[in-house]
């Protein structure tokens, strides 16, 4: 569910910074274009400014680390150095799977010793060492605390009248906490026990940034209950296709039980599970889409150009 | 690593007078099965599961598949019958790794990252065969290994391949072709699908892609260290 409108938190203006390295990842790189095409003119439009990180290597997502801990390190260091080498101290990422890959990567190399273990390989390897650990961020983060909602709305010269909008966050976007940062924002600040907690992220079981952009892009937002974050599959959408379907189910089913035409996604994966899962399900009448994609719709571009077919949003 | 400010002595629950406090398993002899798993990154803190089943309530796996428990999962290998084990290891490998448990771990145990080291010590013990869940891990990790970068649609063809589908590749670049062969129906929906929105340049730019494969800069040097980092664990 995500937080009620009363408990929620502004931006935090200046706390990540106008302009970010950009870990595009390998996804938008490729199928996922229309994704990385909305995300640059949203953040344009709002002022903000992406510096793609043009040597980036892939983050290793959950895979890399499953077979070995040292070699998943050793991805997001060097990640971290190319960002350090274009002068960045934050890094954004669009993808769960990279933001998870990367703000694991920051947590663990924040541990005693370990970066320096890490920059001897990076040497070793020719690369340069990591002076600085930077920030990393999901794009929805990002956008939420250096943007917000009223700059969205000032923005928004074709508001979404009508649109009836689940938006899904996923489980890697704030899960685990102890390497996204997501605390509980209703709280108190002083009563904030947790050691991890980043300013800039989410609330840890009721996420409401991307509610809270879409509905001030003048969509509404419906509610998906626990399914906002609940895992989608997608790691197994291959691999063990029948349970990543009745996963996806169980979040598109709730989406059109609460009367959504679409699914706002921040993941190029989840949509992959979530359209397979669909491809089986027509009679679900669904549209899944990224929400920078919603955004850049109101901010006048049309349809065409974002990679949204009529079907997809015309309700 | 030190979680929600737990400190060692934390952990020991100690009994106050008058009350009786019983140890949350059968016997506190701890298998060398378990020594081994907990020795491994991140995995150690599964030492200080008490047992609630917070990991279990949150699991979506376990709503779906009968006898996927992570809790007991835990416990069974910290008993470590090999009967139970055995059962553990025909289940384990179905974990999608999305951090449920971990997130809401009241003792700041890394469940997921827990099972994921359960499942490397009963495989390296021959207890357990190679899952798919592994297979494709290991495919994945391939791709990153050679070129820095994974092209997601190559990634799906070559795992297609893997399954024992027909996946046509043109005879001069061995590049899959994705509308030749046989794939599953939802697989050929979902690449037809964004042709209809996508403007032609992203088809183009995709399909250049898909035949020049994308790579990091200096590969080569770092594919070397990576591949030692990856031979250890
Ligand atoms: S939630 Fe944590 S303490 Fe509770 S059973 Fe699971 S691993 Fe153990
Ligand atoms: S990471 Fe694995 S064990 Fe943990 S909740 Fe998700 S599926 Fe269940």
């Amino acid at each position: 569910m995500a937080l009620p409108k009363g408990m929620r938190k502004p931006p935090r203006k200046g706390k990540i910074g106008k302009k970010v390295a950009y870990f595009k990842g390998c996804a938008l790189e490729g199928p996922a274009r229309d994704y990385d095409a909305s995300a640059r003119l949203v953040a344009k439009a709002l002022g903000l400014e992406l510096d793609q990180l043009e040597d980036f290597n892939c983050c290793g997502s959950l895979h890399v680390k499953n077979l070995s801990f040292k070699a998943s390190l050793l991805l997001g260091a060097r990640n971290f150095s190319v960002a350090r080498a274009q002068g960045h101290g934050a890094l954004v990422a669009p993808c769960n799977g990279c933001s998870f890959a990367l703000k694991r990567a920051e947590r663990l190399l924040s541990d005693e010793g370990k970066l320096s273990e890490l920059n001897r390989l990076l040497e070793e390897a020719g690369e340069r060492p990591v002076d600085e650990l930077p920030q990393a961020h999901h794009l929805l983060e990002w956008l939420y605390n250096e943007a917000g909602p009223e700059e969205v709305k000032k923005n928004a010269v074709r508001p979404l009248k009508g649109l009836k909008v689940a938006c899904y966050y996923g489980c890697l976007y704030g899960m685990p906490r102890v390497f996204s940062g997501a605390y509980p924002h209703a709280s108190k600040e002083e009563e904030l026990a947790v050691p991890y907690g980043r300013e800039t992220a989410d609330d840890d079981e009721h996420p409401y940034y991307m509610d809270a952009l879409l509905e001030a892009a003048g969509a509404e937002t419906v509610e998906l209950g626990p399914y906002a974050t609940s895992c989608c599959g997608s790691y197994f959408s291959l691999v063990e296709p029948e349970l990543a379907r009745s996963m996806a189910l169980k979040v598109l089913k709730e989406a059109h039980a609460r009367g959504a035409r679409l699914l706002a996604v921040a993941c190029p994966a989840c949509k992959l599970s979530l359209e397979t899962a669909l491809a089986r399900h027509e009679d679900l009448k669904l549209s899944v889409v990224y929400f920078t994609q919603l955004l850049a719709l109101a901010f006048g571009h049309p349809p065409g150009s974002l990679g949204l077919t009529e079907e997809a949003w015309a309700g | 690593m030190r979680l929600w400010g737990l400190a060692e002595e934390d952990r020991i629950v100690e009994g106050k007078e008058g009350a009786l406090i019983l140890p949350k398993t059968s016997c506190d002899c701890k298998t060398e099965l378990f020594d081994e798993i907990t020795a491994l990154p991140l995995a150690g803190e599964a030492l200080s599961c008490d047992g609630c089943g917070v990991c279990t309530a949150s699991c979506p796996v376990a709503e779906i598949i009968t006898g996927f428990n992570p809790r007991s999962f835990i416990k069974t290998l910290e008993a470590g019958a090999l009967d139970e084990v055995q059962k553990t290891a025909e289940l384990l490998w179905r974990c999608v790794s999305c951090q449920a448990c971990t997130h809401r771990c009241p003792r700041g145990v890394f469940v997921e990252d827990f099972l994921k080291a359960a499942v490397k010590v009963l495989r390296r013990k021959g207890l357990m065969e190679k899952s798919p869940a592994e297979l494709f891990d290991e495919l994945f990790t391939a791709e990153v290994l050679e070129y820095g970068k994974v092209e997601p649609v190559e990634l799906i063809f070559s795992w297609l391949e893997l399954q024992g589908y027909r996946v046509v590749r043109d005879p001069l670049l061995r590049k899959p072709l994705p509308f030749a062969g046989e794939i599953p129906p939802e697989i050929k929906k979902l690449v037809l699908k964004p042709l209809k929105g996508l403007r032609l340049s992203f088809v183009a730019l995709n399909a250049v892609r898909l035949l020049v494969h994308p790579r990091s800069r200096n590969w080569g040097r770092v594919k070397h260290v990576l591949r030692k980092a990856l031979g250890e664990v």
